[in-house]
C-alpha cells in the first residue's frame, strides 16, 4: 500500500513541466542553476496573482542558498547564477516556492540536478548519474541517509573521455551492463543491512528507497526475509542468498552476458 | 611542531579515531589525561594539508569564540567550508587538541562524557562527528558535534549584526537541546530571520544570555516547540524567509505571549 498525504494547506503544487532547470558547469568554481518557468503547463496556477514573489531554495547537505527570480508574472533570472554557497560543486537539490506576503502560495516537488544529468526534464529514475574527481576509482555507487537520490558516480576523467566519443557512460551498455549488478547488489545491501532498523519502512516508502525494494521483489518474486522483534535477521545467509537471487534475476531478465558478448561479435 | 604557542594541527587516522574512541569508552570518564599523543605520533595522525596552527593555550568561554576562532584560523589556512565539513577526522582532532575543554574535569576528578549508546554508527558523536551511513563520498552529520555545529551556525550568521549569538553564547561542552534542534537543520541555520526571532523571544540583551526555561519542555512556547513544531507546521502555509522577524513574532500563536510577557513586563 502507498502512502499519500492530503494537501490540505492550499498550496498548489507547481508540477514538474513548469520548471525547466540546469546545472550549468562554468570553467572553473561553482556551477550555475539556471531555471525558466512555464506556468501554462498547470492551469491551477492561474489563480496566483501576477505580483507574487518566485524563491528558488537550493540545498546540499548543509549548504543553503535562495535565490529571486522576481513576480509570477514576470520571471527573471537573477544577475549572480552561481552556486557558490554550496558545499558540493557537482549536484543541487532545490525547490521552488512562490509566496506573497510572506503566504506560500505554490511550491514544486525537491528536484535535483547533477552535472551529469543536469536539466529537470529527464525523468527521475531510481539513481542519478554523477561525475566526480574519483583518483584511479572508476565508479562509486553514492547512498546515505539523508541523500535526496542515490547517486551513481562515475570519475570524471572517464565521462569526460566519454563524451569526447559522442558516448556517455550512462548510455553505454557495455558500461552500464558491467555495472549494475552491482549497484542493484549495493542498494540492497545498503537498504536490507545497514538501514534495516527500517527496513519495516521500505516496502511501502513512496520514495527511491520503497522503489528499489519493490523492484527487486518483482525480479525475486519474493519477499526478502525479514527481522525479528529485535531488529536482527534469523539467518545473514539467507539474506544474501535473497539478494544474490534479485541480482542473478536482473542479470537474467536482461541477458547481460549475452549482451556484452554480443558487443564483441560473438554470440 | 610548536612555534610561538601555536602548534601545527595534525590530523587523526582513521586508527587514531578509534584509539580516540577507545579512550572515551575506557578511560575518559574516570578523569584520564586525553591521549594528546595520538596527534604526534605517525601511527594515528598524520600532517594535514593546507596546515593549520591552533594555539595551545586558547580558552574559549563560549561556543562563538570557539566558532570565530575557527573560521579565521581556517581562512588563514584557505581551508574552505566545502572541504573543511566533510572531514570527520579533522572535527575529531579539534576536539582533541583541546580535549579539558570540551569534556573537563569535574571536582570529582572524572569527566561527564556524553554518550549515545543507541547510536550504532557513532556513540560519541559530540566528540567524533557522526558520518552519514552509507556509501560513496564522505558526509557528516554534524549536528552534536561540539566543534563542527557551532562552526557551521557561525558560517551561515556571520555577516549578521549578531552572529547567532543566542545560539552560541554557552560553554563549548555544554549543549542544549536549543542548538541540537537548530544546527541538525540547514532550514533554520541559514533562516536569518528565525535566528533573529529566537533572539527576540529568548535572549537576555542585558546579561547576554539566554532566558531561564526557553528549552524546558514543560515551559509554554519554547524554543523547541518554535523551531520543531511550529516551524514544521508554518512551513506549509508561510515562508518564514522572506518575512521579517517582526512579522513572525507579531502573528506568533498566544503561547508565545509567556516569553513576550516576560521581555516587556
Amino acid at each position: 500500500m502507498t502512502t499519500r498525504n492530503f494537501n490540505y494547506t492550499g498550496r498548489i503544487l507547481i508540477p514538474q513541466e513548469c520548471i525547466d532547470g540546469r546545472l550549468i558547469k562554468m570553467a572553473s568554481g561553482p556551477p550555475g542553476l539556471e531555471i525558466d518557468f512555464d506556468w501554462v503547463q498547470a492551469k491551477k496556477l492561474a489563480t496566483i496573482p501576477d505580483d507574487a514573489n518566485i524563491f528558488v531554495d537550493v540545498n546540499v547537505d548543509m549548504s543553503f542558498m535562495r535565490f529571486n527570480y522576481g513576480l509570477f508574472s514576470n520571471p527573471i533570472l537573477p544577475e549572480n547564477i552561481l552556486l557558490k554557497d554550496l558545499d558540493s560543486y557537482t549536484s543541487a537539490t532545490f525547490v521552488v516556492r512562490v509566496v506573497k506576503n510572506g503566504e506560500l502560495l505554490a511550491a514544486s516537488k525537491k528536484h535535483t540536478v547533477t552535472l551529469a544529468l543536469p536539466d529537470t526534464k529527464s525523468r527521475r529514475s531510481m539513481i542519478i548519474p554523477e561525475y566526480r574527481d574519483l583518483g584511479e576509482r572508476p565508479w562509486m555507487l553514492e547512498v546515505h541517509e539523508t541523500i535526496e537520490y542515490p547517486k551513481l558516480v562515475f570519475n570524471d576523467k572517464w565521462w569526460n573521455e566519454s563524451l569526447n566519443t559522442g558516448w556517455p557512460l550512462d548510455k553505454n551498455m557495455m558500461v552500464m551492463g558491467s555495472i549494475m549488478p552491482s549497484v542493484l547488489e549495493g542498494m540492497l545491501h545498503w537498504l536490507l543491512i545497514h538501514q534495516k532498523h527500517d527496513m519495516h519502512r521500505w516496502y511501502d516508502d513512496p520514495t527511491w528507497r520503497g522503489s528499489w525494494i519493490r523492484f527487486a521483489i518483482t525480479l525475486s518474486g519474493t519477499h526478502p526475509p525479514k527481522t525479528n522483534d529485535f531488529g536482527e535477521y534469523e539467518s545473514m545467509d539467507i539474506l544474501a542468498n535473497w539478494i544474490s537471487s534479485v541480482v542473478l534475476e536482473f542479470s537474467e531478465s536482461r541477458s547481460l552476458t549475452t549482451a556484452l558478448v554480443s558487443m564483441y561479435g560473438g554470440e | 611542531m610548536e612555534v610561538n604557542n601555536l602548534v601545527e594541527l595534525r590530523i587523526l587516522n582513521d586508527r587514531g579515531v578509534d584509539a580516540f574512541r577507545n579512550y572515551l569508552t575506557d578511560s575518559a570518564s574516570l578523569g584520564a589525561p586525553e591521549p594528546r599523543h595520538l596527534l604526534s605520533d605517525n601511527n594515528f595522525s598524520k600532517p594535514f594539508i593546507p596546515t593549520i596552527y591552533l594555539q595551545r593555550s586558547k580558552v574559549f568561554n563560549s561556543k562563538s569564540e570557539l566558532a570565530e576562532y575557527l573560521i579565521e584560523t581556517f581562512d588563514r589556512a584557505g581551508l574552505t567550508r566545502q572541504v573543511s565539513i566533510r572531514n570527520r577526522n579533522l572535527w575529531a582532532s579539534i576536539v582533541l587538541f583541546y580535549f579539558d575543554q570540551f569534556c573537563p574535569i569535574s571536582d570529582d576528578g572524572k569527566r561527564d562524557v556524553k554518550m549515545e549508546k543507541n547510536d550504532k554508527v557513532e556513540q560519541y558523536p559530540k566528540y567524533i562527528p557522526r558520518l552519514n551511513h552509507g556509501f560513496g563520498e564522505e558526509s557528516l552529520r554534524g549536528r552534536r558535534h561540539l566543534a563542527l555545529t557551532p562552526y557551521l551556525i557561525y558560517e551561515y550568521n556571520k555577516h549578521t549584526s549578531h552572529k547567532a549569538d543566542v545560539l552560541l553564547s554557552g560553554k563549548i561542552y555544554s549543549f542544549g537541546d536549543d542548538v541540537e534542534q537548530t544546527a541538525g537543520r540547514i532550514e533554520v541555520i541559514s533562516n536569518r530571520s528565525l535566528i533573529e526571532l529566537i533572539r527576540m523571544l529568548y535572549w537576555d540583551e542585558e546579561n547576554r544570555k539566554l532566558l531561564r526555561g526557553y528549552s524546558t519542555k514543560s515551559n509554554p512556547g519554547n524554543i523547541n516547540r518554535l523551531v520543531a513544531d511550529l516551524r514544521n507546521q508554518m512551513k506549509l502555509t508561510t515562508d518564514w524567509y522572506s518575512m521579517p522577524a517582526q512579522e513572525i513574532y507579531d502573528n506568533l500563536p498566544p503561547e508565545y505571549d509567556y516569553w513576550k510577557d516576560k521581555k516587556s513586563p
